[in-house]
């Protein structure tokens, strides 16, 4: 990961990409969020750093959830 | 058989209940053409557990195309992943997978470089470092995709400090994957 810097984001900033990553934005939000995201190359990194943080932690929850999937079947 | 979009749709919510009820139609499928060609149980859970994954990445990733059928993409990739699976060394020191030569290989989408499976590797190993009760909040937000309401109300905490804990809970997460990318794993 390319970490963005030594501090970690503000909890306000760490809210409004989850707002994004969960599909909450309308579209008018998302636009005006692409255009920040292009215009600021600092809020870019930090984005992507949460992002893969945020896709890493969705997924390996999925993974505990595939178990009980599969235990609650058989 | 429900509306594909439906599916897609469902899939990219992280609908619960849909994904089990795809998972249960699918596996025991599934399992069949493991046990029919050279494979266990066990071996069987792994690598479909493993498709369901890919298969939930690239429906996220609009890999899929419009109107594709959800169920059959899982099937086509997990086969290839059990192809793979038959040809890795591991397998290959016991049954000879010429055998095998016939079973069709599907496309399947895995773009994943080295350099982003040691990210996944670093944020997974920081994320077992986790206290129970952050992993508990994530998931419930990231995957189940709760309100902060309802997992306030779920943990028993009062929803200001259900939001200032997750918000710590993820500084603590990004912490520990540095130190583990610094130290190595």
């Amino acid at each position: 990961m390319d970490y963005s810097g030594p501090n970690y984001i503000a909890q306000e900033q760490q809210e409004e990409f989850e707002y994004f990553l969960l599909g909450h934005m309308n579209i008018e939000e998302e636009i005006s969020f692409n255009k920040r995201l292009e215009k600021e190359p600092l809020l870019k990194r930090q984005f992507e750093e949460f992002k893969t943080l945020f896709l890493t932690v969705e997924e390996q929850a999925l993974r505990m959830k595939l178990d009980e999937f599969h235990d609650n079947f058989e | 058989m429900q509306n594909e979009n439906h599916l897609t749709t469902a899939f990219k919510r992280n609908d619960q209940k849909v994904m089990q009820q795809v998972y249960q139609n699918m596996f025991p499928r599934f399992r069949n053409h493991v046990l029919n060609n050279s494979g266990d149980e066990a071996q069987a859970k792994d690598v479909f557990q493993e498709a369901f994954i890919a298969c939930w990445r690239n429906i996220k990733e609009d890999k899929l195309t419009f109107n594709s059928n959800v169920e059959a993409y899982l099937f086509s990739i997990a086969k290839n992943k059990w192809i793979d699976f038959l040809r890795s060394s591991r397998f290959k020191k016991t049954v000879n997978t010429e055998s095998f030569s016939h079973l069709s290989l599907v496309a399947e989408e895995s773009d994943k470089s080295e350099e982003k499976e040691s990210q996944l590797e670093v944020i997974q190993k920081a994320l077992n470092q986790l206290k129970d009760n952050c992993r508990a909040l994530l998931q419930l937000f990231y995957l189940e995709r709760k309100s902060m309401d309802e997992i306030s109300k779920e943990m028993n905490l009062t929803p200001a400090t259900a939001r200032n804990q997750k918000y710590r809970c993820m500084e603590k997460l990004r912490a520990l994957s540095i130190e583990i990318k610094k130290n190595g794993l």
